[in-house]
């Protein structure tokens, strides 16, 4: 199941959306976030639809592949939507039925934070299938710094994160191994009660902690010898490219910003 | 100068035993030097004090200048003497080859347009082109030591140790190690201090010294070494089958020369029949 949640997932390629500086992605998604929730009006969440839709078709991601990973989200977004329905007791009865009454209030609220919620998603995720992980560590890096001032580690979030990446796929395959080894020595995980099957994941996880503190001591040792002090008076290897493009589209989704505020007011 | 100068240096985990005991030695530039001993000798323990990773309880060790106690030059010692390490996976930092080639140079603050040249040229010098983007999970153990010595080249160190860095590799990724230290030691002059348990590995060096129980027993060339196998078997280390083999040839009455691997003894052989 896991294997189709496609959010913060990467697919390379060379479109449109790929090639943007992930700062640029990162801030343009924030923007959408806020300002796709200050209005109501119709024409505004068009315009934030149509948003969505260009950068779809833009990154050229594979629809099946999309529509495959993005199923199990929309599970919360039909939710989202029933608990409004349910909820609402708003605007006229449509329909009554025992103890159920729907009012068009609910029709109404139901449909906004679904579909606001739909374009968020969708959005979200043509940010992490365009950009690889590393690359968005670097955009969060860089849009942090100015925090530094606040005495927020941001370097050292940023470094612990892209650790973290580095080594994900390192432990499942240690995982892997441990499982194997475990079921060599006759453990069975795919049979007995839940309960039996999650006690057999302790001889798993036991080893695999062991050996991950083992593994940071080693990889602290190990940056300590290649001269690493801190982020103070380090320069990056990583340079990110503002271009045009990237201003531009800023300009687009800032200009939305504006316009959805400008429709509340 | 000596690159490397270790001077009565004793050292203890815990305060009572030590576990390096009053060991000196030194080493010169382009020099290249085995440490050798049994597992628990101490050997690793030697070689984090060579960059101050651990400090003497005893004694002084001075780097390429610096002397390992002073926090004011320990950043530029650790530049300058480079360390790769036994696991070749916890080592690698950076998510890809190129990032980790840099983690060094970043540290060490080289501006960008040095610190790409800079990790070309070692990515070039280790045989690692084509490679820069792989992460580090999609390489060969082999190739994940030669990337930990490419993050180290390109910092131009003056020393580089090795602790037992292709104890964990096939023979494949041993040979190919083994062949870039060569070139860093003879053509660029780096001093290497290899550690390793393997005497063919040390059959090669300028010096073998042999470890015991946290002392220094011997400090020879290998050749000279292994005519002397009492004091090996003592250490707890085993002769090369090809030096076994020619000191069984020479008692029948022939002579091999003085082989130290599977492929000398072999070509002598092949010589003598
Ligand atoms: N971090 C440590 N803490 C306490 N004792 C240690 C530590 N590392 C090594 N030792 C002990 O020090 C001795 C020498 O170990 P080490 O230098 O790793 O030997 P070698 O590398 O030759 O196998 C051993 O007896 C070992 O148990
Ligand atoms: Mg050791």
């Amino acid at each position: 199941m896991l294997e189709h949640v496609i959010i913060g997932q990467y697919v390379p390629g060379k479109s449109f959306v790929h090639s943007l500086d992930p700062r640029a992605k990162l801030i343009a998604v924030i923007i959408f976030m806020i300002f796709l929730f200050v209005s109501r009006d119709p024409l505004v969440l068009g315009t934030a639809a149509a948003l969505t839709v260009a950068a779809f078709l833009s990154a050229g991601i594979p629809f099946r592949f999309f529509w495959k990973g993005i199923r199990v989200i929309l599970l919360i977004v039909v939710f989202t939507f029933l608990l409004h329905l349910f909820m609402t007791r708003d605007g006229t009865v449509l329909v009554s039925l025992g103890w159920l009454t729907i009012y068009s209030g609910g029709v109404i609220e139901g449909s906004l934070i679904a579909t606001r919620l739909f374009l968020l998603i969708v959005l979200a995720t043509m940010l992490t299938l365009t950009t690889t992980p590393v690359d968005l560590t670097d955009g969060m890096e860089r849009l942090m710094h100015p925090l530094n001032r606040f005495r927020v580690p941001v370097h050292e979030l940023a470094l612990t994160m892209s650790i973290a990446l580095r080594f994900i796929p390192t432990l499942l395959t240690e995982t892997e191994k441990i499982l194997k080894a475990q079921t060599a020595r006759g453990a069975t995980f795919s049979s007995g009660s839940i309960w039996k099957r999650l006690n057999a994941f302790i001889p798993v996880l036991v080893p695999l902690f062991v050996q991950s503190f083992q593994r940071a001591e080693e990889l602290a040792e190990a940056m300590e010898a290649r001269g690493y002090s801190g982020g103070e008076g380090r320069t990056k290897f990583r340079q990110l490219a503002w271009r045009n493009r990237d201003t531009i589209v800023l300009f687009v989704f800032a200009g939305f910003g504006v316009w959805s505020v400008l429709s509340v007011v | 100068m000596s690159r490397v100068i270790v001077e009565n240096v004793s050292f203890s985990y815990d305060g009572e035993t030590d576990v390096v005991k009053n060991v000196s030695f030194t080493a010169a530039a382009g020099e290249w030097l085995a440490v050798t001993g049994h597992n628990g000798s101490g050997k690793s323990t030697l070689a984090r004090c060579l960059n101050g990773l651990l400090l003497p309880r005893n004694g002084t060790v001075t780097t390429c200048g610096f002397i390992t106690t002073d926090p004011e030059t320990i950043m530029t010692l650790r530049r300058r003497a480079g360390m790769v390490f036994q696991q070749p996976d916890n080592q690698l930092v950076a998510p890809t080859v190129a990032d980790d080639i840099a983690f060094g140079l970043e540290n060490a603050g080289v501006p960008y347009d040095e610190m790409k040249e800079r990790v070309e040229a070692a990515v070039k010098r280790l045989g690692l082109s084509g490679l820069e983007d792989r992460e580090p999970h999609r390489l060969s153990g082999g190739q994940k030591q030669r990337v930990a010595l490419a993050g180290i080249t390109a910092l131009k160190p003056d020393v580089i140790i090795l602790d037992e860095a292709s104890s964990m590799l096939d023979p494949a990724g041993r040979s190919d190690v083994r062949d870039v230290v060569r070139r860093l030691c003879r053509e660029d002059g780096i001093t290497v201090i290899m550690i390793t348990h393997d005497l063919e590995e040390a059959a090669e060096a300028d010096r073998m010294l042999v470890m015991r129980e946290g002392q220094l027993t011997a400090d020879a060339p290998p050749a000279e070494l292994f005519k002397k196998p009492d004091l090996l078997k003592e250490a707890g280390l085993v002769l090369p089958l090809a030096v076994l083999m020619a000191e069984r040839l020479r008692l029948e009455g022939f002579d091999p020369g003085s082989p130290t691997s599977e492929e000398e003894l072999v070509r002598a052989l092949c010589n003598y029949v």
